[in-house]
């Protein structure tokens, strides 16, 4: 179970690697990703047209499906009586990793480490305002999950519900327009949290 | 073919030296004969004027220039409008002209490209999302299509409207999520009479593909992408302001005039800088994209955080 989670939370940065050596791939490498591009809806042969807001969405994504992963093992234990729980931390880590790129990416390479200017964006634009808010609660939870620190920081931990919030209302606001496959991915996130609302 | 004939356009010879009229000649020539050998008609190759000025510009590739588009019509990603456009009969297509012109007038597309001198401009494409690219248009002022049409004391404004086929734009039938169909987009009459704005009909030298708005489309290169609306059917003058898609459904975001500014945040994300097509980096963003010395005039009595 280790080596699948390890494996499937990696999937990303294959991807990622795949779509940047784009232009170095072996013919034989190209046609084994083509065949899979007619059966899946993924460009896995082409170098980003727009690479920044490739990584940037795709490392945002990875996290709010690894966060939501990670949200289903407590109800997955008191709805189904199946017991994943020892793989709870690992999942809320990998959540972390690919936030922690998001956030780099965007204070590194989009702002420019300009701190000023970072300091205006989050206190001008909600949008970026509720993004760094569950960063910070991420973060947070990360740091504190160690064994010895975690039986202290246990009620902490629960900010992951308001994390979860400012989560699904960046993503939707990280569109142009809500359609039903944003909607769709919010809706599951916000169920999960119902789940672990209504039943301890 | 490039006589006068009824219209009342810019004539040939104002614009373009007689060699580089014959030398378009040839090219058209060639065009025709690789179309008739069997070259597929969309990547025909248009007769067109080289642009002249040295442009310092580095273009965005081709093959970025068509995989990466906004066409809400085939849908809200930017790899469907290359992926579900292959079959718009762009042929035939008319545009009409109307409102409140001397002469409203309806044209064949074959038969507009036939008459009006064609020729490249190399311009920067900014869009409010903070990408951008560079595209060597093909394509005639705005204004002399306008002047054609005979402007009047209440030709103030002008409306495009985008070819509304459901059939053909499966992103029409979707009311969800989107955005309300037909597109619409609209300048000042003083804007769409600047030489800067063109109406397009090729990028690279050849016509324009459905993913880019063919046949025919609007480049306003100081404004947001989204001004440069697509697969343009009709062109209204109207003495009021006129409608604009994203203006209408999200005035707090998408302003009227959409110039390219880099002092005017949007609300979700800053303006100041852009992300080249291609690069890992970001650039700075120019006041009007660049064109600041062309048409700042145009708004000089304006307060631009307040007109966006």
């Amino acid at each position: 179970m280790r080596i699948i989670i390890w494996i499937g939370a990696l999937l990303p940065i294959v991807f990622a690697l795949f779509r940047f050596s784009a232009a170095f791939h072996p013919v034989w490498l190209n046609d084994i990703l083509l065949f899979i591009e007619g059966y899946v809806h993924l460009s896995l042969t082409k170098f980003p047209n727009d690479p920044l807001k490739f990584l940037i969405n795709l490392s945002g994504e990875s996290a709010l499906w690894l966060l939501a992963l990670s949200l289903t093992i407590t109800p997955l234990r008191s709805y189904l009586k199946i017991n994943l729980f020892s793989y709870r931390r690992l999942l809320g880590l990998f959540a972390f990793f690919y936030a922690l790129i998001h956030a780099l990416l965007f204070i590194g390479i989009d702002q420019q480490f300009d701190f000023d200017g970072l300091i205006h964006e989050v206190t001008t634009k909600p949008f970026i305002a509720f993004g760094m808010g569950a960063f910070l609660i991420l973060l947070l939870m990360a740091l504190t999950s160690t064994k010895k620190l975690f039986s202290n920081f246990k009620g902490w931990h629960r900010l992951v519900y308001i994390a979860v919030v400012l989560i699904v209302v960046h993503y939707l606001m990280s569109h142009k327009t809500i359609t039903w496959d944003n909607l769709s991915t919010a809706g599951v996130l916000i169920f999960l949290l119902v789940l672990r609302l209504i039943k301890r | 073919m490039l006589r006068r004939d009824n219209y009342d356009l810019i004539h040939s010879s104002e614009i373009t030296s007689e060699a580089v009229y014959h030398e378009r000649r040839a090219l058209m020539k060639l065009g025709a004969s690789a179309a008739l050998l069997g070259a597929s008609p969309l990547m025909a190759a248009l007769g067109f004027e080289k642009s002249k000025s040295k442009s310092t510009l580095e273009l965005t590739p081709y093959d970025q220039v068509i995989t990466y588009n906004n066409f809400y019509e085939y849908g809200t990603d930017k790899e469907s409008p290359a992926k579900l456009s292959k079959n718009l009969k762009t042929r035939p297509w008319t545009l009409s002209v109307g409102g409140e012109v001397q002469k409203g007038r309806t044209y064949d597309i074959d038969e507009l490209i036939k008459k009006i001198p064609l020729e490249e401009r190399i311009y920067r494409f900014r869009c409010v999302e903070g990408w951008s690219m560079v595209v060597p248009w093909v394509g005639f002022s705005l204004s002399s299509l306008l002047k054609a049409a005979g402007l009047t004391s209440k030709s103030k404004y002008v409306e495009f409207e985008t070819l509304f086929d459901p059939a053909q734009f499966p992103g029409q039938k979707q009311s969800f999520g989107t955005i309300p169909f037909p597109y619409r987009e609209g300048l000042r009459i003083d804007e769409a009479m600047h030489p800067l704005t063109i109406l397009a009909v090729g990028l690279y030298g050849k016509e324009l593909l459905p993913q880019n708005g063919a046949p025919i489309r609007l480049v306003v290169p100081w404004k947001y992408g989204f001004k440069s609306i697509k697969s343009i059917v009709k062109i209204t003058l109207s003495e009021h302001q006129t409608r604009s898609t994203w203006n209408q459904i999200a005035p707090s975001e998408y302003g009227f005039y959409a110039n390219v500014n880099p002092l005017v945040d949007h609300p979700r994300w800053s303006q100041k800088r852009e992300r080249v097509l291609g690069k890992f980096f970001k650039q700075d963003t120019l006041a009007f994209n660049g064109y600041a010395n062309d048409v700042a005039y145009l708004y000089k009595n304006m307060d631009l955080k307040k007109f966006y």
